[in-house]
């Protein structure tokens, strides 16, 4: 008997690049922090949704790997180095064919994939994110939402890598806290429409305000 | 029509018959043990003299798992074995015993326009037929105050007994009116249409009970086809009537803070039409399904492999994984339908109609709808003379062994407004299972002497109808990111074994 739950995985992308450094930086941490706790008091969240982040510099890695949330340990957030995107969605394809269960014959597999890109420049491994993006939009592997932090943020970039892109002005510590809040608000409600099933558009709070949302 | 399979199950359109064997079971389907670990079979204490060692279970308990205890038992399985610490990671039971306090109760709010009652239950003979059904407000829901969106029917038309079964849109605000729109304008064209047919075919239910393979048959069959498919249609005209009725109302769009649109009322509908064929223990069935759910048919007296009949498909609409509605635009034809529609006639004990809030939790159906069956035997919610039988006369050393062998009942505080929330244990047969490392065919035929232990470790409220223990135990039995309103119409042959249906 090896049923399991369909769990609903959630993976955070994180630009941890230098222009990251000090109070962005501190303010994701913090973030994280708080969208954990935040988490861990919803009983349909705790029942349903698990946590990944992968950070993203000079190379991209998996920091947490996919893990239940009441067993989640914040990573050791550090910035330094360039903006390697197109390298953390080579991670997150990795990271989905490994840790997200498939449907099969016997089972229904996981829930598709949320994942939260949050970046605050342009990425600097051009042949990657071309080679990435590429058919990132037909495979629909994920639900993805890109958000982009600041002004060095290119609208176009991000719409290659999914067509949920959303902008905020500054990677200040105000914005990156409701940043992290939304996130919180759109793992809830995720977990609460499962219903809407496999395929089917995904429902996310209203952004934030400041934030806006690219057409 | 000689294509017509003798399994008994066929897609029906409008005049003829398409073979759609593959909704029974075949052999190849039943999986032996799991798709992961190897079968044991079980070995089971019997002869008193020749003690085989059995970790003492824990007694029926009447509070949830703590963390504490749970990791003390952890901690005591790790020394017995002495086996290398795993990675850390967490049971389901761990999460469920964690989130178990972090529920909320919140009744259905009062300020908004029709507000559905909590609970609904039915225990009643129909015709040859004895329902029990009940319908329970999902812990989503109560967490956040809102209403249950399920809703049911059950009618008698002349020896045709009708069950629907609806569950509004869980997004939607207004879908639990359109679940209730559907079901009864449902039942209000069959009310109608089915006497009328009846009154004119005289001969319709005589023409149901000829050879299958006969014109008779195959003509009246798919007049039953027909006669579903319409009333499928009239249960979208009275969802679109309940919208209509709505839309100019002030109290319904401040509710949404918009105008009211048709999907607000977006509801699902489970429609079956069962009759016993005179003269033999068969049953004529007819369903239509729009969205998901499940009916299921079951014959206990059956190999294992043929007892359990899907009736419907959760995902039969064209375009597979999206969810339909009766409010779907796609919906909207006989010929729409058709491939939504089942017909069968079978030896047939048992049938089960349901919302997604219950059939999510035994999927895949086609081999965990007997799991659903046998959690209902153990949790003492359909009786079975078999069990109480073999419970009676049971070797009283062999009971006591047994009942170390078989899992404790499991209670987590009921979501409820109670002050103290009360705790109901249920069984879960799929713990059995997992303990012994045996799969629920090994078990129904070998080892349904621990089933019958199993029931007699639920405690028996005398004087309780099925149906209120039924919706007891949907409200109550726990399965990880299963919070939906659950609904479940049981139909059961009454006349069968001359039983009466037993309050217990």
């Amino acid at each position: 008997m090896s049923s399991y739950v369909r769990r609903l995985p959630v993976y955070l992308l994180l630009d941890c690049s230098g222009s990251m450094s000090g109070e962005p930086i501190e303010s994701v941490r913090q973030g994280i922090k708080m969208l954990v706790n935040e988490l861990k008091g919803d009983p349909q969240a705790l029942e349903t949704a698990c946590l990944s982040v992968i950070t993203f510099a000079s190379v991209a890695q998996q920091t947490s790997p996919l893990t239940e949330l009441m067993l989640f340990k914040e990573p050791k957030l550090e910035a330094s180095g360039a903006t390697a995107l197109g390298g953390a969605l080579k991670v997150l394809r990795e990271c989905i064919d490994k840790e997200v269960r498939k449907t099969t014959e016997n089972q229904k597999g996981d829930w598709r994939p949320l994942v939260f890109i949050l970046t605050d420049g342009l990425h600097t491994d051009d042949d990657e994110f071309d080679r990435q993006t590429a058919d990132i939009k037909t495979l629909k592997v994920a639900n993805i939402i890109a958000v982009g932090a600041g002004p060095y943020v290119e609208q176009a970039t991000l719409k290659r890598i999914t067509d949920n892109v959303l902008l905020m002005n500054t990677a200040s510590a105000g914005d990156l806290s409701k940043f992290f809040a939304w996130v919180s608000g759109s793992i809830k409600m995720s977990s609460k429409s499962l219903d809407a099933k496999p395929g089917g558009a995904i429902e996310l709070p209203p952004p934030p305000q400041g934030f806006t949302i690219v057409p | 029509m000689d294509n017509v399979e003798n399994n008994g199950t066929e897609q029906v359109g409008m005049g003829y018959v398409r073979s759609k064997g593959e909704r029974i079971l075949s052999p190849a389907d039943i999986s032996v043990g799991n798709a992961r670990l190897p079968v044991r079979k079980i070995g089971i204490p019997t002869l008193p003299d020749r003690p085989v060692p059995v970790k003492a279970s824990p007694q029926p308990h009447d509070i949830a798992l703590t963390k504490a205890s749970r990791k003390d038992e952890l901690e005591q399985e790790a020394v017995e074995k002495a086996e290398p610490e795993k990675p850390q990671s967490l049971s389901d039971r761990d999460v469920l015993a964690h989130t178990a306090s972090l529920w909320k109760y919140k009744p259905v709010p009062k300020d908004e326009p029709e507000p559905y009652r909590e609970y609904i239950t039915e225990s009643a003979t129909l015709g040859k037929f004895h329902v029990t059904a009940a319908r329970v407000r999902g812990k989503k829901h109560k967490h956040e105050g809102t209403n249950c969106d399920d809703w049911f029917e059950t009618r008698n038309i002349e020896n045709f007994v009708v069950l629907a079964v609806s569950d509004g849109a869980g997004s939607k605000k207004f879908s639990r009116i359109g679940a209730k729109a559907s079901c009864e304008g449902a039942m209000h064209y069959l009310e109608k249409e089915l006497r009328g047919l009846l009154r004119k075919n005289r001969a319709l239910k005589v023409d149901l009970s000829q050879n299958m393979q006969s014109s008779r048959f195959q003509q009246a069959a798919s007049q039953m086809a027909k006669i579903v498919q319409e009333a499928v249609l009239a249960a979208r005209q009275n969802v679109i009537s309940a919208y209509e009725e709505r839309r100019g109302s002030r109290s319904y769009a401040d509710a949404v803070k918009r105008d009211l649109q048709l999907n607000d009322f977006a509801a699902t509908l489970l429609l079956t039409l069962a009759m016993p064929v005179d003269g033999s223990d068969e049953i004529f069935v007819a369903t239509c399904q729009v969205g998901d759910g499940m009916t299921v048919a079951m014959n206990r007296q059956a190999d294992y492999e043929q007892m359990v009949t899907l009736l419907g498909d959760a995902d039969s609409g064209a375009f597979a994984g999206e969810t339909e509605f009766l409010t779907s635009s796609s919906i909207d034809s006989l010929q729409s339908l058709m491939g939504r529609t089942r017909v069968a006639r079978k030896k047939i004990d048992i049938i089960m109609s349901m919302t997604d809030g219950v059939a999510d939790d035994y999927e895949p159906n086609g081999k965990e709808m007997f799991r659903l069956y046998l959690d209902l035997l153990v949790n003492r919610v359909i009786a079975s003379p078999e069990m109480d039988c073999l419970l009676k006369h049971m070797d009283k050393m062999k009971r006591m062994d047994l009942e170390k062998s078989v899992p404790a009942p499991q209670s987590y505080p009921a979501v409820s407004g109670d002050e103290v929330p009360k705790m109901v244990p249920v069984q879960y047969v799929k713990e059995l299972c997992e303990k012994h490392n045996i799969d629920l065919k090994t078990l129904w035929e070998e080892h349904k002497d621990q089933l019958a232990v199993m029931s007699g470790t639920i405690e028996m409220d005398r004087g309780k109808s099925p149906a209120s223990r039924l919706k007891e135990w949907l409200d109550n039995y726990v399965v990880r990111g299963s919070f939906d309103d659950r609904t479940l119409v049981i139909l059961q042959r009454g006349e069968q074994d001359g039983e009466k249906e037993p309050a217990y």
